[in-house]
């Protein structure tokens, strides 16, 4: 697996809407281990559902999805869950808080609802340690509906984070943050590839950002023709 | 699933009006049939033990309930009294005869005058002072006394008989002398005295100063060597004590002195049998065994308690389905959270877990409220007992 890259898709297509839907073709992708690419294109040309078949959220129907070394063709829908929440890391475009839980309890999911996981003294440590390193400290004791917008991007920014996961997988990561507190959250993002080796694929609309990242895939139509 | 019933309490406080709205409605739908289950249970166990300790009522020819009413229970009828002599007559075959007299209240507490009969009968007893011997005395029932805040030594003076009279008999003070120990039975809650203090009571005897020392033209309407006759205008006395008790007389036949009701008990079934037909074919009066009244009255009960019993299962239906609904409208409402929870990696069946979870923590609360209430309904039910 060390050797494998981290994310490696050819050829995957994926029918979406049912029989009368349409079928989509994904761009061949290959993201080293401890390495970061960023994914650009306009609304609609497939960023999103390029994350979510790396994730396995999305089934693929040809080609070859390989994530993290493993082929998710191969893998139970039960397999895939309990795989996806111990090693991937996602960072859902509307954030994806839940109302109930405070900003440490949202940080803290993974461990509460992956089976077989629990948060312990350590992985507590590792929240509050993620919430400082993006200045959302402040905010770990509030719920959803008392943080701002950019707040609630960087608690689900830490939550995927807190499980170490080798891949993380950003779909737009940085969108309604300002330019300091994009810069606080790419820089946390980051020291996870530097520090742990994780990968990490990001989309964004932004090519600033995504020149910031490293390798870039580009989506927008002109770019894929 | 320890991490499926911490979400499901989390997500339970973070709407604590609803929750507690819903556990509520879960409580109230088992409370109400639990309820009146045990109520209708106590309330036929009740009523079956008083009337199997009554088993012959006599009094005047009206209704079957209100007599059985009026004796058991002592509740207020417009019946006509039987004469005194009746219970004389009644005695006349060696029966236990137990007369009762219940037509003034006391504070709307029923003051009921009998003699020492009664309460060896009923097995009542003075927690407090004693039980009522002289005219005046009284001795009042557990939850009566508690009610009206009074004790061995207190007074209490009967309500007027009808405040719009002019000419009716004053209210008269009495002195308690004994609080009954509590029974679980209406004597509980009733206040009792002599027969005389009874009759004293509703104006049937009274006292005043000797007739002889009335010299006014307003108080004296007729006078003989041997009888002095006094207008109403005279006032009576209004509190006995030991200088005018001796003044107190009545003007009637005794034999014709008023009685609400005769308790009749005989040693063997027989001799309250023949009792029975001997007594109930006498004119004007009316013989019974309250225990088939009782029977006829539960069975009505029944009936109700059966209607009853349609309705909370309706009740409980359309709170099942409510709950339904609103978990299935939530779940609508939260498919944001329940994609999220998929997303991230939980087990497929979290989300319904998640669900059914919060619902049964709701049902499991309104339950242990419904139990909870059906408790206090419970106690309550056994003062409403001795209310009815």
């Amino acid at each position: 697996m060390s050797s494998s890259p981290a994310l490696e898709i050819t050829g995957a297509r994926v029918r979406l809407g049912g029989s009368e839907g349409f079928e989509l073709a994904s761009p061949d992708v290959v993201l080293d281990q401890a390495s970061a690419m960023a994914c650009v294109g306009p609304s609609g040309s497939g960023k999103t559902t390029l994350v979510r078949l790396a994730s396995g959220l999305l089934r693929h129907d040809s080609g070859t999805v390989r994530t993290l070394g493993v082929d998710l063709a191969q893998m139970g829908d039960q397999q895939i869950r309990s795989w996806r929440v111990r090693h991937i890391g996602l960072v859902f475009q509307d954030f994806a808080l839940l109302a109930h839980l405070s900003g440490l309890e949202n940080i803290l999911l993974p461990f509460i609802i992956g089976p077989g996981m629990r948060a312990e003294r350590e992985q507590r440590q590792r929240a509050h340690e993620l919430a400082s390193s993006v200045e959302v400290s402040h905010t770990l004791t509030r719920r959803p509906h008392r943080m701002s917008h950019g707040e609630r991007q960087r608690i689900a920014i830490c939550r995927s984070l807190v499980t170490r996961p080798g891949l993380l997988l950003c779909d737009e990561p940085t969108a309604s943050l300002d330019a300091h507190r994009a810069d606080l959250v790419l820089a946390a993002i980051d020291r996870e590839r530097t520090e742990r080796g994780a990968s990490i694929l990001i989309t964004t609309h932004d090519h600033a950002v995504a020149q910031r990242i490293g390798s870039v895939i580009d989506l927008s139509p002109v770019a894929a023709s | 699933m320890r991490g499926v019933l911490w979400l499901a309490w989390r997500a339970l406080c973070a709407r604590p009006l609803v929750s507690a709205i819903l556990a509520l409605c879960v409580g109230v739908s088992v409370a109400l049939p639990l309820t009146s289950s045990s109520l209708l249970e106590k309330f036929d166990a009740a009523l079956r033990a008083r009337a199997e300790s009554t088993p012959i009522v006599v009094g005047p020819d009206v209704s079957r309930f209100d007599l059985v009413f009026a004796t058991l229970y002592f509740r207020e009828a417009e019946m006509e009294p039987v004469p005194k002599s009746l219970a004389d007559d009644a005695s006349r075959d060696g029966l236990l005869v137990i007369p009762l007299r219940t037509h003034s209240t006391v504070r709307s507490k029923p003051l009921v005058g009998t003699d020492d009969g009664y309460y060896e009968h009923r097995l009542i007893s003075a927690a407090q002072g004693e039980l009522p011997f002289f005219l005046g005395d009284a001795s009042v029932g557990a939850s009566a006394a508690r009610a009206m805040r009074v004790g061995v030594g207190d007074t209490i003076v009967t309500d007027p008989p009808d405040g719009l009279n002019l000419a009716a008999s004053s209210p008269i003070e009495l002195r308690i002398v004994g609080v009954l120990a509590p029974t679980g039975t209406p004597d509980d809650d009733a206040v009792f005295t002599t027969l005389p203090t009874a009759w004293l009571a509703e104006g049937v005897l009274h006292g005043h100063d000797d007739a002889r020392s009335f010299e006014g033209e307003e108080d004296v309407i007729g006078r003989t060597d041997e009888y002095t006759a006094l207008s109403g205008a005279v006032r009576t006395f209004r509190r006995i004590d030991e200088d005018n008790r001796a003044s107190f007389h009545f003007h009637a036949n005794p034999d014709e002195l008023p009685l609400t009701a005769l308790i009749v008990v005989g040693d063997t079934p027989k001799d309250e049998t023949i009792a029975l037909a001997r007594l109930d074919a006498l004119r004007g009066i009316r013989a019974l065994r309250s225990g088939e009244v009782v029977d006829e009255l539960l069975l009505t009960v029944l009936r109700i308690k059966s209607a009853f019993d349609t309705i909370a299962l309706l009740f409980i239906v359309t709170t099942g389905a409510l709950l339904v609904l609103i978990f299935w409208l939530t779940a609508r409402l939260r498919a944001a959270e329940t994609r999220t929870i998929r997303d991230i990696g939980a087990a497929r069946w979290t989300p319904f877990l998640l669900f059914a979870s919060e619902g049964g923590m709701i049902l499991f609360a309104g339950g242990v409220l419904g139990v909870g209430l059906a408790l206090l309904g419970v106690a309550l039910a056994e003062r409403l007992l001795i209310w009815l």
